[in-house]
């Protein structure tokens, strides 16, 4: 052992030491479990807890019963001066300037939560005593020189981050030997589960001893470049400065890294001066953002699994917490499933829990581990392949795993950062926050100004916050009103517009940091490309550039690997508007786009020749989207959109065995572009109609696709009028009501004018005169009321009986 | 049993018996289920297995073993798999042909039971008695139904030593035949009404269990009740996706085949690998740099793969007198491939002609490779 482990199981003697070093590991409801029993136990004097100094005032807010976790301290630098030289260079451009922010969330299992409610409770003096943020980076620059501080340098330098912890070499080779999946398993088998049973000051012990080696696995500039050294030293300054306010005993609460380096360091005392106006606030969290899912550096998987056993540990009486909350959570799981109708039986749930707790023991575990848990789901409730029906349950297990809470606090919210966001941007965007509805009209396409005022509402619609809504404009997701060059907006600002600010504080600091994080989880919730497709143009709707630009390779990757026709010819729609509106809505990043259309196209036409075989079910839908992509290919002007490709394709597929209505959209796309004439036509509807009884039914289906490609052959073909006309003629009765609802629908792509033309034809080639023109039927104006009248009462009872 | 050199293909049991015996050794101190010969660590470390040699000692003799892999894809399903058969539902093993799920089980059964041979082969013949148990007609009639006229099946010797009896191609049986297997599984009790009291309940023994395993991509194969299905624990074998990871497994098997057959060649792994690239991009229907590709209709599993290397190693060892060549691949490629669909052999030219052809000036292997494809048609 070495001497300075040596000297740390010196400080493990509460009685021995005035200042007691408790290291934790942050979000870790074993820890909270030996602190809370600590602090119970011997009732420290003061408690110094490793939050931001300048974030003492919220103290009582956060100890507040009113207060529910999670809950976090948001701790924020607006760079307006360019101190740091990073405006323009992290941030989109020079006028946005950067916004540096660090996150201390308290879930109710988190060890600095209890500690503080416990000291508070305690009477005990209770303190952060983190660096600030803003001295935390003027440090880093100081070290940093010449060069700018990276991304990855502020991600690694988040005061909870737990990086140094899980990312060594010795860590690795305890993970690997112990046949773990990663460091989150490894640390729920050997400090969650079998630490809970140990005494606390044996816990301590084992923690010393893995952050002592993980602390020596990094050098002293790593560690101070990340300004882990300059932190300490501000943190053993306040220890100081509490040493001598206070006689009594202090337990210093901070993460185990710091925990093993704390008790070595020589420093003076020395006070840190609150600031004038605090850059620190409360605001609400929430469990996805404390899981990994959105990137938290501390992150834990399953935030609620801890929090479920966290409740059963502060019962005290129950020895196998993890046990009973692998078994609420296999059953609450399977009660969930059996809801959306997956067959899981109350017989396995209890193979579930028996094989986990198998499991359990065939991995060396006391107690069930999260891993335990998805693995029993995996093997008892998955009843066929893991990759088609076990998505969706795999899916559920881990959002329950995660949970939904959101936290509640106590404060005012007027400082809020999301909200102060709101109104920094309403000011800027000449938004005026009035009670009483207002008409905004936006000029998307003229004026910068405008494409970022849309951009705002855009966003302020999609995090729900009642404030804003669309009335009129171009509608890219359903591909209406494109022609439209201005979007016609309502504002109307209530408190509740503040209230949901506040539900989305969770999800980030500004208005366009919680829309990106709750498309994030919405794109993490879906694997469904035409979903992804809608969120990708969402974020171009709302500006979220960098988060367009992630999207971009997740939809492109979805497309690569996606078989279905329908759903790939939808999301090659997408593309083709976002490239045709590239102004608006794609000002940076246009090349990738290009590139999606180019795949999407590609991949698209590439199943064309598989739709011969395609299921009955799917037809319509199917040839609804060749025309879409027929009609893209005739109408954009795009590079990628190859005419010669596609025409090439449908004439290699077009064989007999093509269901009719696919032969007719085929046959209707050639002839558009010349590739057949009206004679071919005229064979193929010949061969349906005077074929055998079995397929003159076939004949309405190859009119209808005909007509959905191209209606002018009808119009501009006498000849296939006769022919249409002398098979109806020759049709024996039976046969000829059989074929009329098929009849109908593919006439009813005629407008009222051709329809008559038509009829004009028909007349004509019948030796009949037309005896009423439809141009000359002009109805008089109290038709037109009363039918208008009719037709607005048939719509309110359509409404009133929910049809 | 005959030795294995007598043998085409040894089952595992004798292949690893050293592996078996030095694990069994090493693990006397571990607690295990009931009848089982390893435990469930021991049985873990003979499928996926060791970094370091294990010591044993055989006619008083120091040895060591290297405990070899057995299958290689995702270790945690194993774990799943050996606690699924030490609880009381059977494990069954579905995915793909050819994605190794009758080797894993085989292996298992070795593993536990020491036996991997006491197994019923499902087809759509399969009956009732031949997963239970029939008569010896003969003694039949002259001494009436006793214990000596009944000729036990996998199932009834499984219940009664308490070893893993393996189903293969469960879903290849009727419905009703797979459907006899519930209430055993259930119960663990197999009823034998020919039989006077006590001989005619048999008590299923600790230690019995089923691995079953099941094609989920085939022609022929019968659905399963849900009855069924509940009495199982499901786990899906997925092809490999690890290129590197399938061309060191093709080249063990054919090096270990080429060795079987008394030839000292050598399987050049960097040629074995245009293989597999080939198999991967094919079954996964996109190339490594994300260009969609039609896949084949045919089943592109690693068995398929490694019967192509295989096939292609005697190719070049018999004709061209070489260790395995590209062309000879290309050659072997097609059988493989093109089966009853003609359409698959258009899909592999194309295949070769936009993604292959790229990659033609990359190395020499893939300049042949590419170059052999005239052979394709």
């Amino acid at each position: 052992m070495s001497e300075s482990l040596t000297k740390l199981q010196k400080f493990l003697d509460w009685d021995e030491n005035r200042v007691f070093y408790f290291p934790v590991r942050h979000h870790s409801p074993t820890c909270a479990f030996h602190l809370s029993k600590l602090i119970e136990e011997y009732r420290p004097e003061a408690v110094l807890i490793e939050g931001p100094a300048d974030a003492n005032h919220l103290i009582p807010a956060i100890a507040d019963s009113r207060t529910v976790p999670p809950v976090a301290i948001y701790c924020y630098y607006v760079d307006k001066n360019n101190k740091f030289g990073l405006n323009g260079v992290l941030t989109p451009n020079d006028e946005i300037p950067m916004r540096f922010h660090s996150w201390y969330p308290f879930a109710s299992f988190s060890p600095e939560y209890q500690a503080l409610k416990a000291a508070v409770t305690g009477g005990a003096e209770v303190r952060f005593i983190d660096l600030p943020l803003e001295d935390r980076l003027n440090h880093q620059r100081k070290i940093a020189g010449e060069k700018l501080l990276t991304r990855d340098i502020l991600e690694n330098s988040q005061p909870w981050a737990e990086f140094f912890l899980e990312h060594n070499r010795y860590v690795s080779l305890l993970i690997e030997k112990t046949f773990c999946r990663d460091f989150n398993e490894w640390w729920e088998h050997f400090f969650e589960i079998e630490g809970y049973t140990k005494s606390w000051q044996d816990f301590v012990w084992s923690l010393y001893n893995l952050a002592y080696i993980s602390r020596t696995m990094h050098p002293k500039d790593y560690l101070q470049v990340h300004a882990i050294l300059e932190r300490e030293k501000f943190m053993l300054q306040q220890i100081k400065l509490v040493e001598e306010l206070f006689p009594g005993k202090i337990l210093v609460v901070t993460g185990a890294l710091h925990s093993v380096a704390l008790p070595f360091l020589k420093g003076k005392k020395k006070a840190y001066k609150q600031p004038k106006t605090y850059n620190a606030v409360l605001t609400p969290y929430s469990y996805l953002r404390l899981s990994e899912k959105t990137g938290y550096a501390a992150g834990v998987p399953s935030p609620f699994f801890y929090q479920c056993t966290w409740q059963r540990m502060k019962e005290h009486t129950i020895s196998n917490p993890f046990d009973e909350t692998g078994l609420f959570a296999l059953l609450q799981l399977s009660r969930n499933l059996q809801e959306t109708s997956s067959a899981v039986s109350t017989a396995d749930s209890i193979n579930a829990y028996s094989l986990a707790k198998n499991l359990a023991a065939f991995r060396g575990r006391s107690q069930i581990a999260r891993e335990d848990i998805l693995d029993a789901i995996t093997s008892c409730y998955i009843k066929g392949e893991r990759d088609v029906v076990g998505v969706e349950i795999l899916r559920q297990a881990e959002k329950f795993l995660i949970g939904e809470e959101i936290g509640t606090i106590s404060t005012d919210v007027s400082d809020i950062p999301i909200i102060e966001d709101f109104n920094i941007q309403t000011k800027k965007n000449r938004i005026k926050l009035l009670e009483e509805p207002k008409s905004l009209r936006v000029e998307i396409y003229k004026r910068s100004s405008h494409r970022e005022k849309s951009r705002f509402l855009h966003q302020t619609v999609f995090l729900e916050l009642g404030f804003a809504e669309l009335e009129k404009g171009p509608n890219l997701l359903f591909g209406t009103d494109l022609h439209l060059l201005t979007e016609q907006w309502t504002v109307v600002w209530d408190p509740h517009v503040n209230a949901k600010l506040i539900e989305n504080a969770a999800y980030g600091s500004t208005v366009a940091e919680a829309s990106t994080n709750r498309l994030k989880e919405a794109v993490a919730a879906t694997s469904n490309p035409v979903q992804l497709t809608y969120f990708l143009l969402r974020s171009a709707q709302m500006g979220l550039f960098s988060l367009f630009d992630e999207l971009i390779e997740v939809v492109g990757a979805h497309i690569s690997t996606n078989q279905d026709f329908i759903a790939t010819v939808d999301c090659l729609k997408i593309f083709v508007l976002l490239a045709s509106y590239r102004e608006v809505f794609v000002p940076k990043n246009y090349r990738p786009v290009l590139q999606l259309v180019d795949k999407a196209f590609t991949n698209s036409i590439a199943k064309i020749p598989d739709l011969v075989n395609a299921p009955e079910e799917q037809i319509t839908d199917i040839t609804d989207r060749f025309n879409t992509l027929s009609q893209l290919v005739l109408t954009s002007d795009l590079a990628g959109l190859d005419e010669s490709l596609l025409l090439d394709i449908v004439k290699r597929s077009l064989t007999k065995h093509c269901h009719p209505k696919i032969q007719g959209v085929f046959m209707g796309l050639l002839y558009t572009f010349n590739q057949i004439n009206e004679a071919d036509i005229i064979n193929t509807f010949e061969g349906f109609v005077y074929g055998n009884k079995n397929i003159i039914k076939s004949g309405s289906d190859f009119l209808e696709g005909l007509f959905l490609l191209n209606k002018s052959v009808l119009l501009t073909s006498s000849e296939l009028r006769s022919v249409i006309n002398k098979a109806i003629n020759h049709m024996p009765g039976e046969l000829f009501i059989q074929l009329l609802p098929g009849l109908r629908k593919a006439f009813n792509r005629f407008t009222p004018r051709e329809t008559n033309f038509i009829a004009d034809k028909l007349a004509e080639l019948l030796g009949m005169k037309p005896s009423l023109k439809l141009d000359s039927i002009i109805p008089s104006s109290e038709l037109l009321l009363g039918l208008s009248e009719l037709d607005e009462t048939i719509m309110e009872r359509i409404k009133k009986w929910r049809l | 049993m005959p030795s294995s050199e007598k043998i085409m293909r040894s089952p595992p049991e004798i292949k690893n018996k050293e592996e078996l015996l030095a694990l069994k050794q090493e693990d006397e101190k571990r607690s295990k289920p009931a009848n089982w010969i390893l435990s469930p660590k021991a049985v873990m470390k003979f499928i996926v297995g060791t970094k370091e040699p294990i010591k044993y000692i055989i006619d008083s003799q120091k040895k060591e073993v290297q405990i070899t892999r057995k299958f290689y894809g995702d270790d945690i399903l194993i774990q799943r798999a050996i606690a699924t058969l030490a609880s009381n539902r059977g494990l069954l093993l579905i995915g793909e042909p050819g994605t190794a799920k009758s080797w894993l089980s085989e292996h298992l059964a070795a593993a536990i039971s020491g036996d991997s041979l006491n197994i019923i082969q499902g087809t759509a013949g399969t009956t009732e008695d031949q997963i239970k148990y029939s008569w010896n007609y003969a003694l039949l009639l002259a001494k009436g139904p006793s214990l000596e006229a009944m000729v036990p099946a996998p199932l009834y010797k499984g219940m009664e030593e308490g070893k893993i009896v393996r189903f293969e191609e469960i879903t290849r049986c009727p419905q009703e035949v797979q459907d006899t297997i519930i209430s055993i599984l259930s119960e663990k009790v197999l009823a034998i009404p020919e039989l006077p009291p006590p001989a005619d309940i048999l008590f299923a023994k600790p230690g019995f269990n089923i691995i079953g395993t099941a094609n989920t991509r085939d022609r022929g194969v019968n659905e399963m009740s849900s009855a069924l299905k509940r009495r199982f624990n499901f786990e899906t074998i997925s092809p490999l996706e690890s290129i590197e990871e399938e061309t060191r497994l093709v080249t063990e098997q054919t090096e270990y085949f080429l060795v079987k057959s008394g030839l000292q060649r050598e399987v050049p792994q960097d040629v074995v690998e245009l293989l597999t690239t080939t198999f991967n991009e094919l079954r996964r229907g996109v190339s490594e740099d994300g260009r969609q590709i039609d896949q084949p209709t045919a089943v592109m599993s690693t068995a398929e793969a490694v019967d192509v290397s295989i096939n292609a190693s005697l190719y070049s060892h018999y004709i061209e007198d070489t260790p395995l060549s590209p062309k000879s691949l290309v050659l072997n490629l097609i059988g493989t491939i093109v089966k009853d669909n003609r359409e698959d052999l258009e899909k592999l030219q194309k295949y070769f002609d936009i993604i292959i052809k790229a990659r033609k000036d990359t190395n020499k292997h893939w300049n042949e490779y590419y170059e052999a494809s005239k052979y394709l048609r």
